[in-house]
């Protein structure tokens, strides 16, 4: 017997397949999505510190608004969240290892899968810096993963965070691996127009390392982000139907390598074209255990390449960012604003974590805005990322005036 | 900059590889394998009935 969890699993299916052939429009995509919304997903700040200042980084503000969420403050978001149905937990900040807060937390969190949830998903986002001298604390933390930022070859790393930070992230990552400190150890990378033709043999390199898990993930277009940075949709077909499987293919064997390509669909005519254009494949697409969208191919070498569709700050809401002040953010763009507390759903100290969760359809213009602008096929005259940057020549909703 | 929670850890399968797409899905409702009137009888907020109409117009 088919379990309820998985009739809402196949309904925000249908959905979307029906939105991208065109059968509903994009309000009934949006009511249809509210019947059945699922937290699912929570970023928690744990702190606001950071040994680096890259230019790129989505951070728009230079200090807190309010006062930093304290251990004990943490462990009740973690309970309420939990109640309403949070199966991921991915511990980030600015750097989460800068100092020893995370060890309270990940306690926390591991005696709550114990109590509650065993299927409960705990992760930790670093820049890599202090993993070495930290791993240790990190043994037994009950991580489900590891997951490093890098951008690329050593050279460019260096030169965007500073310098030796590559080594210090790859050694740690390996030392991660090798002690066991989480189920999987992912080398997480941005794919940008810049560096796209280079990532398939950076990932061969640290292949050849030991590193077996990688994320990357398509660029998302914040006001900070250079346009030179942004992709166009043939350079992301070119990335994903040539370069990635042709490089990755010329390794004899890796059965145990796994590439997952987080496809950010920061515009809903965007999920729409790749839908037309089949690079979303309707036929071979699945949902896992997050809800999280995927095609997947086993390439003949045996590794797995999946490509997700990242729809949550859209419409759906199954991923919110806690602030490290507890503001409750539900999309990037907010956090690149010096008020970012007035772009965000509210603070989890003054509301629970639902009533939070509920306003992401219930007041938020933003969706609504989206909503009818694409209901009346008129360009939102915002930059539709990788379609027309700005240049609206390529949007579907265009050929479709016509 | 990655997705909201980071790489997420991955895709969270139970196998290394999905068993079922929605081609086996839809056949699975087809061949009348899944009661669905039990369904929705006890979960009727699920519209399973247009899960399976959306599907079938889809495959064809």
């Amino acid at each position: 017997m088919i379990t309820t969890h998985e009739i809402g699993r196949g309904r925000i299916l249908s959905l979307w397949i029906n939105y991208g052939l065109s059968k509903i429009n994009i309000s009934q995509l949006i009511n249809g999505l509210r019947e059945v919304r699922h937290l699912k997903e929570i970023s928690m700040d744990i702190n606001y510190e950071c040994n680096f200042s890259c230019t790129y980084c989505s951070y728009g503000f230079k200090k807190l608004h309010g006062k930093e969420l304290s251990s004990n403050e943490w462990e009740s978001i973690i309970n309420d969240c939990i109640d309403n149905g949070v199966k991921l937990f991915a511990l980030a900040g600015k750097e989460p290892l800068i100092n020893d807060k995370f060890n309270e937390i990940l306690l926390y969190l591991n005696r709550a899968r114990e109590s509650w949830n065993k299927e409960l998903i705990i992760g930790l986002v670093t820049n890599g810096w202090f993993l070495k001298e930290k791993v240790d604390q990190l043994i037994n933390s009950g991580l489900s993963y590891l997951d490093v930022s890098i951008d690329g070859h050593i050279d460019v790393h260096d030169v965007n965070r500073k310098s030796g930070s590559y080594n210090r992230a790859i050694e740690g990552l390996l030392l991660a691996q090798k002690k066991g400190v989480a189920d999987k150890c992912f080398v997480s990378s941005v794919l940008h127009a810049q560096n796209y033709k280079d990532i398939p043999q950076f990932i061969r390199n640290l292949y050849s390392k030991g590193i077996k898990n990688f994320s990357i993930s398509l660029i998302y277009p914040t006001p900070n982000v250079s346009q030179n940075l942004l992709f166009s949709k043939r350079e992301l077909e070119i990335f994903l139907n040539d370069i990635l499987p042709e490089t990755i293919s010329k390794i004899r064997d890796a059965s145990d390598l796994e590439i997952v390509i987080d496809i950010f669909t920061a515009s809903l005519p965007f999920l729409r074209e790749m839908v037309l254009e089949k690079l979303i494949n309707l036929d071979e697409i699945h949902i896992d255990d997050i809800d999280s969208l995927f095609n997947y191919e086993v390439l003949s070498n045996g590794c797995i390449l999946y490509k997700r569709f990242s729809l949550d700050h859209l419409t759906y809401g199954k991923a919110l960012k806690i602030t490290a002040d507890g503001y409750c953010m539900y999309n990037y763009e907010s956090l690149t604003k010096p008020d970012y507390w007035n772009y965000s759903l509210g603070n989890v100290r003054d509301e629970s974590i639902s009533v939070l969760h509920r306003k992401l359809f219930e007041n938020n213009a933003y969706i609504f805005k989206l909503a009818e602008q694409a209901d009346r096929k008129i360009c939102t005259e915002e930059p539709c990322y990788p379609l027309c940057l700005g240049k609206n020549n390529n949007c579907s909703f265009r050929r479709y005036i016509k | 900059m990655v997705s909201i929670a980071g790489s997420k850890g991955g895709i969270h399968i139970k196998d290394k590889v999905p068993k079922k797409g929605i081609a086996e899905f839809v056949k699975t409702l087809k061949e009348g394998k899944i009661n669905i009137s039990s369904i929705i009888e006890s979960k009727g907020e699920f519209h399973i009935e247009n899960i399976a109409q959306d599907m079938g117009r889809f495959i064809e």
